[in-house]
């Protein structure tokens, strides 16, 4: 740098006396988005990353994953440049060209499509998007159909959409405030390992202050198992059932909140016992409100619009009411509905259920509502990937608002980003008939179904789907059924991947992109920040020919859709995602950081809940609409059968991985060299099985090779296994697994899903496992590994 | 913590440094193993800082784990030093035993007298390396980088010398988790552990 450009460097990037610089940035390896300080030598080499001690979230600690950036950023296997297929589909034959050729390629291809096919013959994707979600549904909107192509059935949006219905706001992911809580429950979360130093360091702060902690989770060898005042090692795919009994405890012991219930909740809507459908106003009294509901007044024992100025409504009871009409109907207030749901669910039921027993499920429910409000329950992937998720979820959501853990400090709080970042202001508008036109037939899932997606393009059915442009995913890895997903892939006429490597999926691409590295590209860190917002500047300019994923959306865009796009270059997109906070991309980076909501709680009681009653949804409106359940419940989904008598848990996570990324990177792939299925030793002795033996694991959709590691932290019936794996090591000497041989999703049948979101059966499948004679891993033909190296 | 450092600096007094390590907040992140990478040059396949899972034990579901972090544990009577014959193991001033690199000559007496497996032979270099509590960092008054780096908020260093260090005040009011890893043998390792609370050694 010279002198002068060094003087205009924000005050985020501090040159060095020896004539390099650090820059202060944040992590893109998890969604956590640690701070970090990139030491840049002067010959604009990155030759270190660390925490920075400013982060105001992490204190700076950082986890195995930033800790690699350097070996990320300069593995010789990156893509350096964009490049077009010259040989057959997944032949691995590939022609450099140039960024223009490329880009008007990619045009004039998607444009044609839309011209000859409609919109909807083209889409956009991605696998986790962490700064790039707004931006890519804003391409399929901006371009005439949003299907959003990408695993978020299983991944956040059962989540975010069941929070989203029952409260108005996703508080259950950043938004369980560690820090401040008295009690900290991980329900099939592992943030201390996914989303490390974001998790473990708020954690730590709050054990320390004596909080308590209740780790939800079939394997112990969860990082914080083994600290938890009360470890409940659930059957997987029961946590519903857990979750009502939790609630039949504190209902019955009366350790819930009444107050809150009775204000803040809709448990005390009438609802319709025949037709399960609430009461409005305008059915008791002629002008009534249509969408207002009803209320049980207590002292004049009569039905009353909630919203009646004064009234104190009965929380408990079944009434007979006359209609306006005349008719007469039998209602029970929402409240009595979920008592009769959460009765048979005591602690010795639930105990049959979840294989947890039940004097532990009891205190810690216990614990739980004791230390309410002010206790906080994080989930994630470990409730959501199942067929039952809906409820599972709701259930939870329901737990949280009857002990008054709503957005109070501790608890489980609004932040800002979640309402705003798949809302209209970013995102831009539904084009017309996106509704109609979104494939597949879930309920609640605003995007087209994957399934359905795949069923497109090989049959050209309800309509052809021609083009695919994914951004950042890995779509072989991240969802269910992997070979229809290939299967599709091969047969789809043009496919064009971004990403830091040649992935599997980009191997059968028409064109590769080749994606810039957090250390060379500029993002605003906004989702899972909790209430901040920081400047993910780049710390070096981008390598070779790699693009920012961001740019590479806004150019796209500017030439598919110009008016939505009008941005001539990131930082005045980024401006414009600012406005409301009003700051400029520059003085975000000069700050670094910014805190975009203030520490205020209980912000409900000036703006209420965005639901259709206004209230937590003890019973969901939305649900009754699409009809589902309207109200908290258990269903058993999967059982073992005489052909797989195991349950299987997939997706278990390693601190040093990031879903299918970084098996190539030697300074991680050492700390887990190969890919494990966690059995019970009894279980093994039974069958044979001996440490580091090569296995089989079959379900009845098919079967993977892996190694076996015993460990009596599991049941003797439950397995758990990693997801992701296809990389090689050459460093290392490690191999890869083409063909799907490890990959786990194999084993997971598309076409049994949940009727919301479509979410398949990942962590609760009926599967065998026996013993393999012979290696189908490529290179690696040695059956046993002895004890795995720490 | 840092703040000890910078005030022992200007301080003639002999220092040991040492680190003490809280298994009731280190959450097996291996943080610690790459921010060694990160910092040193460690051939693939090597680690001068690693973690053990000591675990689960015990018949599911009763059963109990912990995470154990390793490095070289800065013995005060260190059997590799007394083994080297070239002496390019030593202890220094302040307590690091170093390995003078022109020395060296990849005998690797010490790896096998070090009863802590913390030596590792360096293929390309020929050379033995360990880890040296990144003096290059406490010299500038910094933390080992495995030390800041610390999701867990886990490790510590510095003065054990210092009764008013951290660790020094860490070990005091600590004495019922203290341990020391093979104690038994008399060589007066400076990394000491608290025990996690739920965990019982013996």
């Amino acid at each position: 740098m010279s002198e002068i450009k060094r003087k205009d460097l924000p005050a985020s990037i501090i040159p060095t006396s020896d004539g390099g610089r650090i820059v202060k940035t944040n992590c893109f390896e998890s969604h956590s988005k640690c701070g970090v300080l990139v030491y840049v030598d002067k010959n604009e080499r990155v030759y270190k990353v660390t925490g920075n001690p400013e982060d105001p979230i992490t204190g700076g600690a950082i986890c195995s994953k930033a800790q690699a950036a350097k070996k990320i950023l300069y593995h010789p296997e990156r893509l350096n440049y964009p490049m077009k297929r010259v040989g057959e589909k997944g032949e691995d034959k590939w022609q450099r060209i140039s960024w223009e050729e490329a880009m008007d390629t990619i045009a004039s291809k998607l444009l044609a499509y839309k011209e000859q096919y409609g919109p909807e013959s083209v889409a956009f994707g991605q696998g986790t998007g962490r700064g790039t979600n707004q931006w890519n549904q804003r391409l399929g909107k901006s371009f005439g159909m949003n299907h959003w192509a990408c695993p978020a059935h299983v991944c956040l949006l059962p989540d975010m959409a069941t929070s989203m219905i029952t409260f108005g706001f996703f508080p259950l992911w950043d938004g369980a405030d560690f820090r401040n809580s008295r009690c900290i429950v991980l329900w099939g979360s592992n943030g201390n390992w996914s989303e490390g130093a974001y998790s473990n360091t708020s954690i730590a702060e709050a054990r320390e202050k004596g909080a308590k902690l209740i780790v939800i989770d079939p394997h112990f060898e969860h990082p914080m198992a083994h600290k938890a005042d009360y470890w409940l090692p659930v059957r997987p795919g029961t946590d519903g059932a857990l979750a009502m009994s939790w609630m039949n405890v504190i209902i019955k012991e009366n350790l819930y909140n009444r107050l809150f219930v009775e204000r803040w909740t809709n448990a005390t809507h009438l609802i319709d016992v025949e037709s399960m459908a609430p009461i409005t106003e305008n059915m008791i009294r002629e002008g009534g409100a249509e969408r207002d509901f009803v209320v049980w007044e207590r002292e004049k024992g009569r039905p009353v619009g909630a919203k009646t100025a004064g009234v104190v409504p009965q929380l408990e009871g079944i009434f007979e009411i006359t209609l306006a009409d005349g008719n007469r109907r039998t209602v029970k207030t929402a409240w009595t509905l979920l008592l009769e749901r959460i009765e048979p669910y005591t602690p010795e039921k639930a105990a049959e259920l979840t294989w947890v027993d039940a004097e532990t499920i009891r205190n810690a429910a216990r614990l739980y509502a004791t230390n309410s409000p002010g206790a906080c329950i994080n989930t994630m992937q470990g409730v959501e990937e199942h067929l039952n998720c809906t409820s599972a979820i709701r259930d939870i959501c329901c737990l949280i608002a009857i002990t008054g853990n709503l957005d109070v400090r501790g608890g489980n709080i609004w932040l800002p980003f979640w309402n705003e970042m798949l809302g209209t202001r970013l995102t831009g508008p539904d084009p017309p008939k996106q509704m109609e036109k979104k494939l597949g037939n879930l309920k609640l899932y605003p995007f087209s179904q994957l399934l359905a997606f795949w069923n497109a393009i090989i049959t050209g059915k309800p309509y052809p789907i021609k083009a695919y442009i994914i951004v950042a995913g890995n779509l072989l890895f991240s969802t269910e059924d992997p070979t229809l997903v290939e299967e599709a892939l091969r047969k789809l006429e043009f496919l064009v991947v971004m990403d830091y490597f040649l992935t599997p999926t980009a191997q059968l691409a028409d064109i590769v992109l080749p994606s810039a590295h957090w250390t060379e590209r500029d993002y605003i860190a906004d989702e899972f920040c909790g209430r901040y917002f920081f400047a993910q500047q780049r710390a070096i300019d981008p390598l070779y020919e790699r693009k920012s994923d961001i740019t590479f959306m806004r150019e796209l865009g500017r030439r598919i859709a110009p008016d939505w796009w009008p941005w001539k270059t990131d930082e005045e997109m980024f401006d414009f995602q600012l406005e409301p906070y009003r700051i400029s991309w520059k003085e975000l980076q000069d700050k670094w950081a910014i805190q975009t909501s203030p520490e205020v709680y209980r912000k409900y009681e000036k703006q209420g809940f965005e639901t259709p009653s206004g209230l937590v949804e003890i019973y969901s409106n939305v649900l009754k609409s699409v009809g589902s359940d309207p109200l908290p419940s258990y269903e058993e989904v999967t059982a073992p059968t005489a052909e797989c008598p195991f349950i299987l848990t997939s997706g278990r996570r390693y601190p040093n991985y990031y879903h299918s990324a970084h098996r190539g990177i030697s300074w991680l792939r050492e700390l887990a060299p190969h890919p494990m299925v966690d059995i019970n030793p009894k279980t093994a002795q039974e069958l044979g099985i001996k440490e580091g033996d090569l296995v089989w694991i079959e379900s009845d959709h098919g079967k993977v090779q892996m190694f076996a590691h015993l460990t009596n932290g599991v049941h003797p019936r439950v397995l758990s296994a990693p997801h992701g794996w296809w990389q090689a090591c050459e460093e290392l000497n490690l191999p890869g697994y083409p063909k799907h041989i490890s990959n786990v999703n194999v084993l997971v049948d598309s076409a049994k899903y949940n009727p919301e979101f479509g979410t398949t059966n990942m962590r609760a499948l009926p599967v065998n496992i026996y013993k393999a004679t012979k290696s189908e891993i490529p290179g690696f033909p040695h059956l046993n590994l002895g004890r795995a190296k720490p | 913590m840092v703040a000890d450092l910078e005030r022992g600096a200007g301080k003639v007094a002999k220092k040991k440094y040492g680190m003490v390590i809280d298994l009731e907040k280190c959450t097996g992140c291996r943080g610690c193993s790459v921010s060694c990478k990160n910092e040193h040059e460690i051939p693939p396949g090597v680690n001068f800082c690693w973690v053990y899972q000591e675990g689960p034990v015990g018949t599911y579901p009763k059963v109990s784990m912990y995470y154990l972090p390793r490095a070289c544990m800065q013995c005060s009577e260190p059997i590799c030093v007394k083994v080297c014959p070239t002496k390019a193991s030593y202890i220094n001033e302040d307590g690091i035993v170093l390995i003078d690199e022109d020395l060296c000559f990849g005998c690797q007496y010490c790896i096998w007298a070090c009863p802590y497996e913390a030596r590792f032979f360096h293929p390309g270099k020929k050379i033995v390396q360990k880890c040296n509590s990144c003096i290059h960092l406490v010299a500038m008054g910094k933390e080992p980088n495995c030390v800041v780096n610390c999701q867990g908020k886990a490790r510590f260093f510095g003065d054990l010398n210092d009764p008013e260090s951290q660790v020094s005040r860490m070990l005091d009011q600590n004495t019922d988790r203290v341990f020391r890893v093979k104690e038994e043998l008399k060589v007066d390792p400076q990394v000491y552990y608290l025990l996690a609370k739920k965990v019982k050694i013996k």
